[in-house]
């Protein structure tokens, strides 16, 4: 009887074969594709989230609000009721955005000019106004953004998708985290943890720099040729145990480990070597220019681990709240979308002009949004009750503006996508259905979504 | 079979999909919510505990204890013939590991092999249980359980730089082999139990691992979060029952109503956070308040003046402080103390953590004036003058007490109902609300006492139960109960019900002795099977989980016990026991680490620690190329390496053959076979580029990532 056999005789049901198939991806040699769980036929094959970190404003961005312009100065009226801000300035009047807005493209969707690169994706992109979530402060937000819950300790969403759908490439992680700013990030690694359900399936920090994955180095003085040497006798003398115990497959799972490591090291280093990639695709992400460098060479990577079918990459712009503009968010949010308009703008195009975006869903958005309120007379205060997020490529029908908020962009009122219903689109997309995603924890079976959520398919085609 | 599964969908629980009893529990729940099934009554675990051993007869090699019949029971039914008897240096190895958390030297085996016999064995068990090691090893166990961490979690991860208290307090109470009941009394009622008593306060530290984000304006959503969090770690620890089903309602498979949840939760209702001094001597926190209130007395004017000084300033802070609160805390913030209810003052206390209202928060030194400010610095500077006499601040303890002899009420929320839910056992077990003892000193309201002498009463079928089948399951690889977590329909029965019940019993009739237990434990033949067996295949086809025991599960070691046996065998170990916890680079044994929540320890990490943010009674043990990348390339590690090879040159200078054999005997516990050491030297004295040093070098590093070093057999 094989592990997987087992595991379904444990009576783990789909769970345990989801990990069967992910353990047979990890094992299997030289990348070989394997068992496919998808559910339904999927829409894309793997997803991009872009997240922009500490809250983008969406009366600044996407989501314009006139009234806004009429009442700044006021108080906000009784009606939108009692809202509690983070730092606690109450009362403070409404703040006028002081953007030009224009429509772009055929769909004529809005788009502010701060992010000018981007409005001229727009028809490439579905535009939802009308986000919620419960976190109130950054680590309350980011925790739910990446794993549905305010409070810590669950799987994210990269983690389920690994667990559900399995690894297509066997020489790289299938889900990979880069940041802009390393070890800034809101709640750290965590972020991209498995929460309760193994380690495997965890997310796997990247790096631009060398070496891009930790440990992923030899130490002076080892060649590739002397760890190979020390690799093969290590499984000579591993496969002792494994013909003492042969029921134990994770003696052999060790074995097939060090190979998998041994290969990273060349396949990992080959995935981030933008060398071989032109100057005219640089310049497209921006590499080119000071402001938007790192965040266009994170974009680029990103494109290049697609290609390598890495299933979900996770791309933080602005790690360590950058983006929350508690106080003057004309510099602050001047200086976000310039270094991350291009970048973005560039992985749009880029990916589309490779015949890439079909298979591939870009997420845009941050923990939360922001409020009409001002706060410190020139900023604006965290806006979890309603913001604006937007998705790209992978099935997702461009030229969309889905839901919206009220007049002073305070509230989701149309169409509201709650976060764990973000979560569920972006599943349903990858061909899994959240409620039916099962991992057996405790005797309890859990889900993705914690057993709400439903995929918005307005977004699709 | 695979398609089916995959194309059902389902979760099979006892052979009925998880689809149609929520719908079944749905359709039912109006009488689900008044009574409860006979199923329900007749859940194993709330049965009382029965003690029955049957009379298995043993044979030579086999049948020790009490606890071999009951398994030899279960193996007879299905065929199977245990294992035999793992070879002594399996064993000692096994046993060091398991007990202590780190292997045995070359001396302890050879020590032990001389005259490896019964009685020899049960005495090494017995030193080990007395080794300090034990504690330090069991304890992480505990700590797994009750997420214990030294970091708030949250974004700002505020350090907790008392929290190694509690650890240290675990540590002894399992080296003193404290028992199991007062254990539990003292983390959950240990101030109101033992006033005075500075281990017992230390222990209410249980009921403040929680995560905290010190800046959290909703105050009253993030109270009401830790409640919760502390309602769930109860449950979970002391009796495996998953309450947190219940508080959104009944219980869809056990029979816990939702009332029951809130009824576990007003236990809780009246407590408070505090950092109370700490000291072992009861006289020292006297000395010191004797000796601070006659600080505060010589020097009264002086601070009354500085406080006049820096009123303006701290009405500003705490009126501006105040209007950053939501609307429906402010009120409270308002009131005077005497007038607030006591949740009103629960909410407050909270609160003002947030508040600066000092003369030293608010900076009144800086902000003040000309004349005010030189009156100021004067009246510092006649304060200082009185530092002689003003003692020391005693060091502090993460701890609990009660908001007062009144508890807040407890509400379901969005019930609609205002009746005050009162403590209470599960209904199917009692309806009746508990009986509360009133404290002796009238500052507490008793209920977590109750809750403690309930949980502890030797009545309760789960208590001894759960904490017994923790035992075996760190023992084994996994419990008697596999889900340590759920005693209740959606856990799994028991494979062995009646060695449950024995055990739980033993541990009753033996005052909650937790050694008791695993001397029990570790000398049945049971637990000193080999992990092989010379009919594996056919046993596999009958039992393939092993959960009958027919041989010993082999299992990959866990993350504290990878750390502290690579510092063991490269002779680095720091055996420093107790106090402040040091960084993860530090030589001293992995409990004695810091936890932080949002920077783990990445080797830790990598080998499943959990991050002590939820209640883990069980750990994975994956498999992974990060692992393998991390053991071969991160420099921490390889310094461990270099360290093993300098220990060995240094131990046989001369003899590349002999420092081969020291190389096995000291990482894997035993002298290389002949084919063994031919296939080392082969690999050392190859004719290549590197030299030979260096392969020696690489030879030890194989020694520690092989799969003998990394597995317990």
């Amino acid at each position: 009887m094989d592990r997987r056999e087992m595991l379904i005789n444990s009576g783990a049901g789909f769970a345990a074969i989801a990990m069967a198939g992910l353990l047979d991806g990890e094992l299997q040699a030289e990348g070989t594709h394997h068992l496919q769980l998808a559910q339904h036929a999927p829409k894309a094959k793997s997803a991009i989230f872009l997240f922009m970190e500490g809250g983008p404003s969406q009366m600044d961005l996407f989501d314009p609000k006139p009234k806004l312009r009429e009442m700044a100065g006021q108080q906000l009226p009784e009606s939108y009721g009692d809202i509690i801000t983070p730092m606690g300035e109450y009362d403070a009047p409404l703040l006028a955005d002081k953007r030009k807005w224009k429509q772009h493209g055929e769909s004529g969707a809005w788009v502010s000019n701060w992010l000018p690169h981007i409005a001229t994706c727009v028809d490439d992109i579905s535009i939802i106004r009308s986000c919620w979530g419960n976190g109130l402060n950054h680590s309350n937000g980011v925790c739910q953004m990446n794993t549905c819950d305010i409070r810590a300790g669950r799987p994210s969403l990269g983690s389920w998708v690994s667990y559900g759908l399995g690894s297509v490439n066997g020489n790289l992680p299938g889900f990979v985290v880069l940041e802009d700013n390393p070890g800034r990030v809101i709640n750290g690694p965590r972020n991209w943890s498995a929460g309760f359900m193994p380690a495997t399936y965890q997310g796997t920090a990247l790096q631009s720099t060398d070496p891009p994955i930790e440990y992923l180095k030899r130490l002076d003085g080892m060649t590739a040729k002397r760890q190979r040497r020390l690799i093969s006798m290590l499984n000579r003398i591993n496969q002792d145990q494994v013909d003492a115990h042969p029921d134990l497959s994770e003696l052999d799972a060790r074995i097939q480990s060090y190979e998998l490591a041994y290969r990273m090291q060349s396949t990992a280093p080959e995935a981030v070597d933008l060398s071989q990639e032109s100057e005219s695709t640089k310049a497209l992400y921006g590499m080119d220019q000071k402001e938007t460098e790192t965040f266009g060479r994170n974009c680029l990577l990103a494109r290049r681990l697609v290609e390598r079918d890495v299933r979900f990459i996770q791309l933080y712009h602005g790690s360590g709240s950058k983006w929350d503009a508690h106080s003057n968010i004309e510099s602050n949010h001047t200086t976000n979308c310039l270094a991350s308009d291009k970048p973005v703008a560039g992985l749009i195009k880029d990916l589309k002009q490779r015949g890439l975006l079909d298979d591939t869903l870009v997420i845009w958005g941050g923990e939360f949004g922001r409020t009409p309120m001002s706060e410190k007379g020139t900023g604006r205060a965290h806006n979890p009750y309603g913001f604006t997020m937007w998705m790209a490529g992978g099935g997702v029908k461009g030229g969309q503006v889905i839901g919206t908020t009220d007049e002073l962009g305070l509230h989701a009122i149309e169409d509201r996508l709650h976060i764990k219903d973000i979560h569920a689109t972006i599943l349903y997309a990858l061909g899994v259905d959240n409620m039916t995603l099962e991992y057996l924890h405790q005797g309890r079976p859990e889900r993705p979504t914690l057993n709400e959520g439903t995929p918005c398919l307005k977004l699709f085609a | 079979m695979h398609t089916n599964v995959i194309t059902g969908n389902a979760i099979v629980i006892n052979r009925i999909p998880v689809s149609v009893l929520v719908l079944l529990s749905l359709v039912v729940q109006p009488v689900f919510a008044q009574q409860f099934s006979d199923s329900e009554r007749n859940l194993w675990s709330i049965q009382p505990i029965r003690r029955a051993i049957p009379d298995i007869p043993g044979t030579d090699e086999w049948g020790r204890n009490a606890i071999d019949q009951f398994i030899l029971q279960r193996l007879n039914e299905s065929d199977l013939k245990p294992a035999p008897p793992a070879n002594p240096r399996t064993l000692v190895r096994r046993l060091f590991l398991d007990v202590t958390g780190v292997p045995p030297t070359p001396e302890q085996v050879e020590s032990y092999i001389s005259a490896a016999s019964p009685r020899e064995y049960d005495a090494l068990g017995e030193e080990l249980l007395e080794n300090r090691g034990y504690g330090e090893r069991w304890a992480k166990h505990w700590l797994d359980l009750v997420r214990y961490a030294e970091s708030d979690g949250y974004k700002q991860d505020g350090l907790r730089p008392n929290a190694w208290r509690y650890r240290d307090y675990v540590i002894d109470s399992l080296n003193a082999d404290k028992p199991y009941d007062q254990f539990v009394k003292e983390q959950l009622a240990g101030d109101e139990l033992s006033p005075g008593d500075a281990d017992a306060l230390t222990a209410t530290a249980f009921l403040r691992h929680w995560i905290y984000e010190y800046n959290q304006r909703d105050v009253k959503t993030q109270w009401d979060i830790i409640l919760n969090d502390v309602t769930d770690v109860t449950a979970e620890t002391f009796l495996a029952m998953g309450y947190g089903c219940a508080r959104c309602h009944d219980h869809m498979f056990d029979p816990i109503l939702q009332k029951d949840y809130f009824r576990l939760r007003a236990y809780f209702a009246a407590i408070l956070p505090q950092d109370a001094p700490h000291a072992k001597e009861p006289d020292t926190i006297k000395k010191y308040t004797d000796q601070f209130a006659a600080w505060q007395e010589k020097t009264n004017d002086i601070r009354k003046e500085m406080l006049e000084l820096a009123d303006p300033f701290i009405k500003q802070s705490v009126q501006g402080s105040i209007g950053k609160f939501p609307r429906n805390v402010r009120p409270f913030l308002n009131k005077p103390a005497d007038q607030r209810t006591p949740y009103e003052n629960q909410i407050a206390y909270l609160a003002y953590r947030q508040v600066d209202a000092t003369p030293e928060s608010v900076k009144a030194g800086e902000k003040l004036k000309n004349e005010k400010k030189e009156r100021w610095d004067a009246l510092v500077a006649e304060l200082k003058t009185f530092d002689a006499i003003k003692p020391k601040s005693p060091a502090t303890v993460m701890a609990i007490t009660d908001i007062g002899p009144q508890a807040p009420e407890t509400f379901i929320p969005d019930s609609g109902e205002q009746e005050d839910i009162l403590p209470g056992i599960p209904t199917i077990l009692n309806p009746e609300p508990a009986k509360i003892p009133t404290p002796e000193n009238g500052l507490t309201t008793g209920r977590r006492t109750a809750l403690a002498n309930w949980i502890t009463s030797p009545e309760n079928p789960l208590t001894a139960r759960v904490i017994v089948n923790r035992i075996w399951q760190h023992h084994f690889g996994y419990g008697l109960v596999s889900t340590p977590r759920d005693f209740g329909f959606l856990g799994e029965e028991p494979t062995h019900p009646q060695l449950l019940d024995y055990l739980a019993s033993e541990l009753i009739r033996n005052n909650w002795s937790l050694k008791h237990i695993h001397r029990l434990i570790m000398q049945s033949s049971t637990y000193q099977q080999s992990s092989r067996h010379p009919e594996a295949t056919t046993n596999l086809a009958a039992d393939i989980e092993n959960r009958l025991l027919w041989k010993y599960p082999a299992r990959r070691l866990d993350a504290e016990q990878i750390r502290d046996s690579l510092l063991l065998v490269s002779g680095e170990l720091d055996r420093k026991a107790s106090g402040p916890s040091d960084d993860a680079i530090s030589m001293r044994r992995s409990v004695y680490t810091k936890v932080i929540r949002n920077k783990p320890s990445p080797l830790l990490a990598n080998f499943d620690a959990p991050g002590g943010i939820l209640s883990s009674p069980e750990r994975n043990a994956t498999v992974t190329a990060n692992q393998a990348l991390m053991m071969l390339n991160s420099p921490w590690i390889n310094k461990r390496y270099n360290a093993v090879n300098q220990r060995l040159i240094k131990m046989q200078p001369d003899s590349i053959e002999q420092r081969i054999t020291k190389a096995y005997e000291i990482i894997l516990q035993r002298p290389p076979k002949a084919s063994e050491l031919d296939r080392a030297l082969d690999f050392v004295n190859q004719k290549a580029e590197i030299g030979r040093d260096y392969l020696f070098d690489d030879f030890n590093k194989i020694l520690i990532n092989s799969n003998e070093f990394m597995f317990i057999y």
